[in-house]
């Protein structure tokens, strides 16, 4: 048994560091993409406005010596910073495409306190945690309506007068200069129907620039090929039959 | 930007017959010190001040998240469990202690460098007894004591793990997702980073250091000590009832059992003669009164996140201590209603190594409706759906016998008869839901719609 935990350690310690070194490169290699219902991309489910859920951003910084890992560190301040400039990317894009938007967090007219309202708000995050996992894994699943968050995304207030529900999601690693690695980060734009929860699409963006310092600059000239792709808002282009 | 430190106590997982502490503090006529740790002997640097506003940045993320759960009965009974394992003991420099309930499914009990311990709810789920809990806060207030956060800190073991830190990171960055994650760890909110190093754990002396620490603490504060050791045993032949993605990790952890021995070893020398067992019902009950808002967040979390077994044994547990709470009924037939196809307990062809394949592959690899889909091919699994669809219903109408003005029976009533197509019941069921629920209820707008969509059933004009 102890043999068999040595080796199982072992193991796991060898491809731990595996996966570190081919995460480093991971965002280097993949291509923006998109994946969108037939519906949305041929305008059967029109869109003309949004709720943005709270943005979550998740930065690290990551130390190298020259010889190896000197430390990993949590970037707590950043990380929200970086959150909300993603969430103004996305927002400003959906409002250049005719979409209104309105945050998750706005009571409207429901009468409801900021308190229920946090508390829905954090259910649904709670269930779109556990459908990313693997709508993540296997995004094209989307196209066959295989993701769903459930009806309770029509109990945010702003689901009444909306067509979509926006969660956006950003991962970082910024290594220490001098390393020869370069910075790295994964951006998800997901769609959901705003009364069913079905989600609708799925935008995966791996910048190449430095998405920390200049987000914008970096970021929307992406998320604008990738949005005008799925043919959405008021810059739609004719039906697109390729729903990826 | 801060370096991550944490400390951890390896899960204090439910005992059985755990032999429990009291909840009243018994005098001490053993002879045992309890550790102040290095006290003025530590002096901070850039460092370690640099880790002391990373553990205020996590403390206050989790609040505005709105990861800390605020009960103020849960409250007051870790803080007197907290408060009486400290004693009189002063607090060290730059600490104010404080014991939170986090949101979260993790059975691993954390706390930060300026003092803050997080006890999650999957594990507070599971303590049956106050001495358990005593000993999960002894060994987290002895981590703080010893400046473990600031010595790991400074430590070379930061660099050994750094590896493994960064694979978490890999992990958590959802596009390069090497090893899927879902269940307990997927559902976590805690950062991916505070996760994996919870699962690592202290070096095996810093551990046994805060294990001695935390032995001692609790008993001077009269709980019998063998609670931990127990803990420990039941740690080590951990279940779960559902693939955990984690679980090789978690049961592989530095030496549990030795851990165990020698906290069994202190206690057979040092519980105080008067320390009280405290397994009598009225006990139990008032312990399971003050965690049950846990349970119910946490069998709320293991609903949402395809983890329908626990939540059955959660809610199944509230039920039998409160039969004649109808809060714990409705929990109840939700998470049957949660199960679909699947039984409530492993099969056991899924305690077969195939079967286990079988079921890392449903979890990693197909959604849930995909997995429901799949059960519902085969009889077992239609018999199986109807099994479950009629104890929800059992309990749900259990609820509505209890108190007929409980809303959400009927709001839930409503699903379970969507579900079974009985589009007039669940529309009759809505329809009482919407006549007792406030007017601002957040809920209104999504069952008005459920219920035009089954009446238009009823009249053949659903669309698809």
């Amino acid at each position: 048994m102890k043999l068999r935990r040595q080796i199982f350690l072992a193991f796991a310690t060898a491809l731990f560091v595996c996966v570190s070194v081919s995460t480093a490169f991971a965002s280097a290699l993949q291509n923006n993409t998109s994946y969108v219902q037939r519906k949305v991309s041929s305008g059967k489910f029109p869109i003309h406005s949004a709720c943005m859920m709270p943005p979550q951003g998740h930065l690290i910084k990551i130390g190298f010596k020259s010889i190896g890992f000197k430390s990993v560190e949590e970037m707590p301040q950043e990380s929200e910073s970086w959150a909300e400039a993603l969430e103004a990317i996305v927002e400003a894009q959906l409002k250049a495409r005719g979409i209104s938007v309105t945050s998750a967090a706005n009571p409207l007219s429901s009468g409801a306190s900021a308190d229920a309202i946090k508390e829905v708000i954090a259910q649904v995050q709670q269930k779109f945690k556990a459908v990313s996992a693997l709508m993540y894994k296997k995004p094209k699943a989307i196209a066959k309506s295989a993701y769903t968050l459930g009806d309770q995304v029509g109990m945010l207030p702003c689901s009444e007068n909306s067509d979509i529900v926006v969660f956006v999601q950003g991962q970082g690693q910024v290594v220490t200069a001098g390393s020869g690695l370069e910075d790295a980060a994964d951006l998800f734009i997901t769609l959901a129907d705003a009364k069913t929860g079905e989600i609708l699409g799925l935008i995966q963006l791996y910048p190449d620039c430095n998405f920390l310092l200049v987000p914008e600059a970096c970021i929307g000239p992406d998320l604008d090929i990738e949005l005008t792709d799925m043919n959405l808002g008021s810059f739609r282009k004719k039906a697109k039959t390729n729903g990826h | 930007m801060v370096a991550v430190s944490f400390v951890v106590f390896c899960s204090m997982l439910a005992a059985q017959e755990a032999p429990a502490g009291s909840g009243a503090a018994a005098p001490n006529t053993v002879k045992v010190q309890v550790s102040n740790g290095p006290g003025a002997a530590f002096q901070f640097t850039k460092v370690d001040d640099a880790l002391l506003a990373e553990a205020n940045a996590i403390d206050e993320q989790y609040e505005k998240k709105g990861l800390v759960l605020h009960d103020p009965g849960l409250q007051a009974f870790i803080d007197s469990v907290g408060k009486r394992v400290l004693g009189d003991r002063p607090a060290p420099e730059k600490v104010t202690y404080r014991f939170l309930v986090l949101r979260d499914p993790m059975v691993n009990a954390f706390s930060l460098s300026n003092g803050s311990v997080y006890i999650p709810t999957g594990l507070l789920s599971l303590l049956e007894n106050e001495a358990q809990l005593a000993s999960v806060l002894g060994h987290e207030t002895a981590h703080v004591y010893e400046r473990h956060p600031y010595i790991e800190n400074r430590s070379i073991r930061k660099k050994v793990v750094a590896s493994k830190i960064i694979a978490a990171a890999a992990i958590s960055v959802p596009g390069g997702t090497v090893l899927a994650v879902a269940s307990a760890v997927a559902a976590s909110e805690v950062s991916n980073l505070l996760l994996w190093e919870s699962i690592y754990g202290y070096s095996r002396e810093k551990e046994s250091q805060a294990d001695s620490d935390g032995l001692a603490a609790m008993t001077v504060a009269g709980y019998d000590p063998h609670a931990m050791a127990v803990t420990f045993e039941l740690l080590d032949k951990y279940n779960t009832l559902e693939y955990e993605p984690h679980y090789p990790l978690f049961q592989d952890h530095p030496k549990l059992a030795e851990r165990r021995e020698q906290a069994l070893a202190f206690a057979n020398a040092h519980t105080p003669m008067d320390a009280r067992t405290g397994t009598t019902q009225d006990y139990l009950a008032a312990v399971l009164t003050a965690i049950a808002p846990a349970i119910v967040d946490d069998t709320n979390n293991d609903i949402e996140n395809r983890r329908p077994r626990t939540a059955v044994a959660r809610a199944t547990r509230l039920v039998s201590a409160f039969p004649g709470d109808p809060q714990y009924q409705v929990l109840l037939g939700d998470s049957y209603r949660a199960l679909g196809a699947e039984t409530a307990l492993p099969t056991n062809n899924e305690l077969t190594s195939g079967g286990k394949a079988q079921q890392r592959k449903e979890v990693l690899e197909m959604s849930e409706q995909e997995e429901q889909k799949a059960l519902l091919k085969t009889p077992e699994g239609q018999a199986t759906l109807k099994e479950n669809q009629a104890k929800a219903e059992k309990a749900f109408l259990a609820a509505n016998q209890i108190d007929p003005q409980y809303a959400l029976a009927y709001r839930e009533l409503g699903f379970l008869y969507e579900d079974e197509l009985r589009y007039s019941d669940a529309a009759a069921n809505y329809q009482r839901y919407l006549q007792l629920v406030p007017s601002t209820s957040l809920d209104r707008l999504r069952i008005k719609r459920r219920m035009a969509q089954c009446q238009n059933h009823q009249t053949g004009q659903a669309h698809p």
